[in-house]
């Protein structure tokens, strides 16, 4: 815009409320990629300080290969993901609206 | 002569035939037809016949592994006479209304901040866009553990500060819990906000408000006489689908609260769900998804009409 030089009223302008909006947005996925990182004494602590990974694992990760069926589950999502789009992309091409 | 004229004979005809089909395909009524045919038999058969299905439905009693027998209205009247389906239809209401005023004030502000020139600008758009798109379940479990009864990443900081030891249960109090899938649901629907009103404010031409800035106008001013006015009809569309898509919303809640505590967050869709599938009612169950309907189809006509006239 036209105004908003200044580096104080930059950061009110712009760098406070895009900060503010960034962090809403991005904190659940902060949280998500954490959550999975903290071996499960550490999930389970109300003392630790929660917002870092104190001893990080990649415990969940293995689980997940190893004790489920994930890359069935995955390959099953791809699936969906490609037929639901490849029928709704033949006849949305069918159905130009006018 | 006559031996090998008879095969041209037969082999013109053939091609004339064949000929005329293709004339006849490349009619535009025709061929506009055989275009539509597919996609309207699919919607049909999975847009048109549910619902049909629904309404009829809804005038049975019909529990699961039952014949149904039909009964009119009286699923309805049942609705209406049920305190909880008042609750819910308040719910769905102050849900509503609520997370589509904090969407739409929110996301003109995060139109409004994005619309500046700064480094990463475009890293930065699509960071944003991530609640919208990450599927519902997904990030709602993840809000689900940040606002645990016990573990709950906000009651940390709570305590720290000096509030008593549980802290507020997010989940369990009916006033919280309410404010709560509020906030998760502006969260999510924030970035489709955002970025449909700054494609809109990226069409407003900068001599406009080179032109109101030579004639005195202040920031406050160039926003309300200028950026307002022209963003107004993106705004109204833009609400129009969100308030479509609230009014009816069953994820959120369902994974989040499951309409708990005591009905104090149960929306239509969930308690239709609980009716329909939790207590085997079909037949009411389905006379509560179709109360929504007289509300949702208000509204799809008038946005029908406002696109038509744009």
């Amino acid at each position: 815009m036209v105004t908003g030089h200044g580096p104080i009223e930059r950061l009110v302008r712009l760098w406070l409320p895009v900060g503010f909006f960034l962090v809403l947005a991005l904190f659940p996925f902060y949280w998500m990629a954490i959550t999975s990182l903290k071996p499960n004494a550490e999930l389970y602590n109300r003392r630790i300080m929660p917002l870092v990974v104190h001893n990080p694992t990649l415990k969940h990760y293995i689980d997940l290969l190893t004790e489920t069926s994930f890359l069935v589950w995955t390959w099953n999502t791809m699936l969906v993901a490609v037929v639901s789009t490849a029928i709704s992309l033949v006849l949305g091409v069918c159905s130009p609206t006018p | 002569m006559s031996v090998r004229s008879e095969p041209l004979v037969g082999s013109a005809r053939p091609a004339r035939r064949a000929a005329s089909l293709g004339v006849w395909l490349d009619r535009q009524s025709v061929f506009s037809w055989l275009m539509m045919t597919p996609p309207l038999l699919f919607l049909a058969a999975l847009v048109g016949y549910p619902f049909c299905y629904g309404i009829l439905l809804s005038l049975q009693d019909r529990p699961v592994a039952h014949i149904g027998t039909f009964v009119g209205l009286k699923n309805f009247m049942t609705d209406f006479k049920d305190a909880i389906f008042w609750r819910v239809t308040l719910n769905t209401f102050v849900y509503t209304a609520i997370a589509t005023v904090l969407k739409m004030v929110g996301g003109l502000a995060l139109a409004l901040a994005m619309n500046q020139q700064f480094p990463m600008k475009n890293l930065v758009r699509a960071l944003m866009l991530l609640p919208f798109i990450v599927p519902t379940v997904l990030s709602t479990v993840a809000w689900m553990w940040i606002l645990d009864p016990a573990f709950s990443v906000f009651n940390w900081f709570l305590i720290a500060l000096g509030v008593p030891k549980p802290g507020p249960s997010w989940l369990g109090n009916p006033l919280l819990a309410m404010g709560s899938i509020i906030v998760i649901n502006t969260w999510r629907g924030l970035p489709f906000y955002g970025i449909t009103l700054l494609a809109g404010l990226q069409t407003v031409p900068p001599e406009l408000y080179e032109a109101a800035t030579i004639d005195g106008a202040g920031g406050w001013q160039r926003f309300r006489y200028v950026t307002l006015p022209l963003l107004q009809p993106i705004i109204l569309i833009v609400t129009l689908f969100s308030v479509i898509f609230t009014f009816a919303d069953f994820q959120l809640v369902y994974v989040l609260t499951h309409g708990g505590p005591q009905n104090a967050t149960q929306l239509f869709a969930t308690y239709a769900f609980d009716i329909a599938m939790g207590a085997g009612q079909l037949g009411l169950g389905a006379s509560v998804a179709l109360t929504m309907l007289p509300a949702l189809a208000l509204l799809i006509v008038a946005l029908t009409i406002y696109l038509r006239r744009g």
